[in-house]
């Protein structure tokens, strides 16, 4: 399983990065939007965790960035990971493109269960087992 | 003539009763004859009449009044009307100075018409009565909640007059708080709403001007003054224009005009040689003293304050003398006799010092009522200091261990409970009818939308902040708790690093949930809920704990077999949190959860009431406003003692409010309930009940095995779409899962760890499982070739495709062959199901 963390914060990517080598996956990490959408282009991942307030740009933009893809990859499965706890962030969210949100601080177990649904969601009819 | 009229009239409505449909309005037969109501009326315009001029005959003409409304048929016209009739009395009472007599002739009054005719004039002028009373009482605040009800009531019944009575009502308790600025602000406020209402605009004017005067600002009160004694000419009053006469002459001479002093003296002395106005000698006196002692003329001043004192004997302690003894203390103090000085000094500090007294104790009463939300600032670093103690003893509860890490969360809960508490304060204060009030005479709309906005991102801001670095601390206890590797010793304390966390997220989101329900921002779903099933689900989360603390949990839901519109998770959030008090307040006993459909009861429609009663420590009835007011506990040993941010009663209980209901509580000393009511609004027919919270499964269709959490849940998810009844547990846990469980497949996700999963389970006996279908990556289908010697395992190896796996599950559900034999279902079960 490959994993992409864009965050530009190093504490809530080593918390990320820790989390999920207790579930035996190795995190890919990207300081910002820009780094992040290059890593994309290069690798095949199969899950995007985004945060949102990023400087420069903002995680909703790269969100928009992914979707806006010509190739497959638009499809890729997006879980925003924001400490923002406005009721309408949620909203923003999804209409702009994400498939989860989820608040900090995050649960382990709210994480894993999130990553498992999202990548199972996107998978069209006739794919095959992840 | 009119008692035969009065006998008719009762037959007639007899009558009326016997032969009308049972559908008849109820009321028709308290009304009383018409002439009674004319006799009654006038004696009432005609006590008001007299009032002011003769309170003793008001008084009489009050029981006049109370006497015919007796006579008057049994039902609510006759109770207001006597209440009416009492509170004239009361006012007659309390003018003629017995105020003795007033007091329970006016609460008796009141109570009758809170019950009876709640909004109406009379309530509202009866909360004038009391707002007086509470006032000369020393409760300062009462008295301006009791004037902010009666101008509500005012507003509503557009009585322009009454509110601006009530204006002037709350702008001399600010005068006893000597606030000038706020008496200004009211009197100004009420002088605009009647300017032509002669008695009013007079008393406006004056206090309007004494309020300037006080702050030095002279030439805004010679006006003011100027315009009531114009008034007082008109009306004709040589009592009120001597009086506003006297203060000019005083206002004169603080600002250094003798001569125009002069002028107004010499007009007071000729007014008040007259009769009427002869008691206000004795202040025109002082204010020549003044005048005198100003231009150097001790002679004349003391001839003038002997004079003074000789009339004054009755009034030597009154409050507006005060300034007439502080010139006596002046003049004999520059004559060089300090036995008289002292003595007038004396006179003068008493009177002094209980204004003052007055004046900080409704300030502080005041304060406690009232939040300027423009100075926010201000107000936050003074109720700041107040606030840490209790702050402090708060957040020392959460600590319980003392290491680098912990020491961060105290800070950083300090800071955050501090500004929070301090904010919420703001913003639950903002909400008081006396910013209402405010709001209508003077807020601007820019005002309002700017101070709003700010709210908005201090919260958004400060939630922020705080999350952040609480995503650091429990990200990391989430770690190393799931480490195998962690000592015990070291999974010991970072547990409870991870437990304090929790409690701080637990406190962020209660805040925050506080903020937006009292901001009006939560946005309630309607939905069918069944609560014979969503009750029990909710207490069986609180077994375990009921059960480790030994006390017995249980329910009775009855009547309420129609499911329930309203908010599944609003409805969770209240009932959680009565169950956890509930469950930490009681030592030893039960826990008991009743709901129950109500039955309709008159304007009403039908009610839900669940009830969470145990016996614990009961709550002290002094307490019980308090204890649904946000961050308050019993008391503080109760904090420390018992835990909990205070937050969850408050929510709990702005949660039912909105959602249509209540909480309350009864409580004795051997234990509490709280009764949630709610509307049990029932689901139009054809829409069928929401699914209960997943019901504990006993019958599984397919068990996900997997030892890889998030493939447990990409599993999960990607067979939901077709089938349901789908568990997920790790590969350890599959045998203990299907010794209490009935399930009809197995998937096991084998991927990397083939090797691992036939060791583990070659201990089990496999021969008596259900069908197992296993998932292994392509090279690693070698290591379970001992299981194929099982008929019931089929191994199936990627790449295949979810449909695929579809098929081959649902075709082993259906195959005849060994079945677990499920054991009792009710048993809670060992193992957690993810």
């Amino acid at each position: 399983m490959r994993i992409l963390a864009i965050e530009d914060d190093a504490l809530n990517r080593r918390v990320v990065r820790d989390m999920l080598s207790v579930a035996g996956v190795t995190l890919n990490e990207a300081d910002g939007a820009v780094a992040g959408l290059a890593m994309i282009d290069g690798t095949e991942f199969d899950v995007i965790l985004m945060d949102l307030r990023m400087p420069g740009m903002d995680g909703l933009e790269a969100i928009g960035h992914i979707r806006a893809r010509p190739d497959p990859k638009r499809e890729l499965p997006v879980i925003v990971v924001t400490a923002d706890a406005a009721a309408s962030l949620r909203d923003q969210c999804l209409a702009g493109g994400a498939d989860e949100l989820l608040l900090k601080p995050v649960s382990m177990e709210d994480l894993f269960e999130a990553i498992g649904r999202v990548i199972a969601a996107r998978g069209r009819p006739g794919a095959m087992l992840f | 003539m009119a008692r035969a009229i009065r006998c008719l009239a009762m037959l007639l409505g007899m009558l009326c009763v016997a032969t009308q449909a049972p559908a008849a309005p109820p009321i028709a037969h308290d009304v009383p004859a018409a002439t009674d109501q004319v006799d009654y009326d006038r004696v009432i315009a005609q006590a008001k009449l007299v009032m002011i001029g003769n309170p003793e005959r008001a008084r009489a003409l009050g029981k006049v009044a109370a006497r015919l409304a007796g006579d008057w048929p049994a039902g609510a016209p006759r109770e207001l009307a006597i209440a009416r009739a009492d509170w004239i009395e009361s006012e007659g009472a309390y003018r003629a100075s017995n105020a003795a007599a007033a007091e329970p002739l006016m609460r008796k009054a009141l109570a009758t018409t809170e019950r009876l005719a709640p909004g109406s004039k009379l309530h509202a002028d009866l909360l004038l009565s009391r707002a007086r009373l509470r006032r000369e009482a020393g409760a300062p605040q009462d008295a301006l909640a009791d004037l902010q009800s009666a101008y509500r009531i005012f507003d509503s019944l557009h009585d322009i007059r009454s509110k601006a009575k009530a204006l002037q009502s709350i702008g001399s308790i600010y005068q006893d708080a000597q606030n000038y600025e706020r008496v200004l602000y009211y009197y100004r406020s009420a002088g605009e709403m009647i300017p032509k209402d002669p008695n009013l605009a007079l008393s406006a004017y004056n206090n309007i001007a004494n309020a300037y005067f006080k702050l030095h600002r002279y030439g805004e009160a010679k006006a003011a003054y100027s315009q009531a004694l114009r008034l007082a000419e008109r009306m004709n009053s040589s009592t009120l224009r001597a009086q506003i006469t006297t203060n000019i002459a005083d206002l004169e001479i603080d600002n250094a005009r003798p001569d125009l002093a002069k002028a107004m003296i010499d007009r007071g002395f000729k007014l008040t040689s007259s009769s009427s106005a002869a008691s206000l000698r004795p202040w025109v006196l002082g204010a020549a003293a003044k005048l005198a002692l100003a231009k150097g003329d001790l002679v004349e001043a003391q001839r003038n304050l002997t004079e003074a004192f000789a009339l004054a004997d009755r009034i030597a302690s009154d409050q507006t003398f005060s300034s007439v003894q502080l010139t006596a203390y002046r003049v004999y103090k520059a004559a060089g006799d300090p036995a008289r000085a002292l003595e007038h000094l004396e006179a003068f500090r008493r009177v002094d010092d209980e204004s003052r007294a007055l004046a900080a104790s409704t300030n502080a009463a005041l304060m406690a009522a009232k939040f300027d939300f423009n100075n926010q600032n201000a107000r936050i670093a003074t109720l700041k200091t107040g606030q840490l103690q209790r702050d402090v003893a708060l957040t020392r509860l959460r600590a319980r261990q003392s290491s680098v890490i912990f020491s961060g969360i105290l800070i950083l809960l300090l800071a955050l409970v501090v500004f929070m508490v301090v904010y919420l304060r703001a913003v639950r204060r903002n909400r008081s009818a006396l910013l209402a009030a405010n709001a209508k005479l003077a807020l601007t709309n820019a005002e309002l939308a700017s101070a709003l906005s700010a709210k908005s991102q201090f919260l958004a801001t400060t939630s922020h902040e705080i999350r952040t670095p609480l995503n650091g601390i429990l990200g990391m206890t989430q770690v190393i708790l799931a480490d195998r590797a962690t000592k015990a010793a070291v999974r010991d304390r970072v547990g409870l690093i991870d437990t304090a966390g929790r409690a701080m997220r637990t406190l962020v989101d209660d805040i925050l949930d506080f903020a937006k329900i009292d901001a009006g921002e939560v946005r309630l779903e309607r939905v069918a809920v069944d609560l014979q099933t969503v009750i029990p689900d909710i207490i069986s989360l609180w077994r375990a704990q009921a059960h480790d603390k030994g006390i017995a949990l249980r329910s009775t839901v009855t009547g309420v077999a129609e499911p329930i519109m309203t908010d599944p998770s609003r409805l969770r959030q209240i009932m959680f949190n009565l169950l956890s008090n509930a469950i930490k307040f009681t030592a030893a006993g039960e826990v008991h959860v009743s709901v129950r459909a109500l039955d309709a009861d008159i304007g009403g429609g039908r009610r839900v009431a669940l009830a969470v009663g145990d016996t614990g420590i009961g709550i002290p009835d002094e307490a019980f406003g308090a204890i649904f007011e946000p961050f308050q506990q019993l008391d503080t040993t109760t904090t420390r003692r018992f835990g909990g941010t205070g937050l969850g009663l408050a929510i709990s209980r702005h949660l039912a409010r909105i959602m249509g209901g209540d909480i309350d509580v009864v409580s004795t000393a051997h234990g509490s309930t709280f009764t949630v009511t709610l509307p049990y609004a029932t689901a139009v027919p054809g829409i069928t009940a929401a699914a209960a919270a997943a019901a504990p499964a006993t019958d599984i269709a397919v068990l996900v095995a997997s030892d890889n959490p998030i493939r447990r849940s990409y599993l999960r998810t990607a067979l939901a779409n077709e089938l349901s009844a789908i568990a997920a547990c790790a590969t350890g846990e599959v045998a203990a899962v299907l010794a209490s469980n009935h399930v009809s497949v197995v998937l096991a996700d084998a991927e990397s760890a083939a090797a691992a999963l036939a060791a583990s389970w070659s201990r089990s006996d496999v021969s008596d499982w259900p069908p197992v279908v296993v998932i292994v990556a392509e090279d690693q289908s070698t290591a379970l070739e001992p299981w194929r010697a099982f008929a019931q395992v089929q191994i199936v190896a990627k790449p295949v495709r979810v449909d695929a796996v579809l098929a081959i599950l649902r075709d082993r559900m259906t195959e005849p062959g060994k079945r677990t034999v499920a054991a009792a279902a009710a048993v809670a079960l060992p193992v957690k199901l993810t």
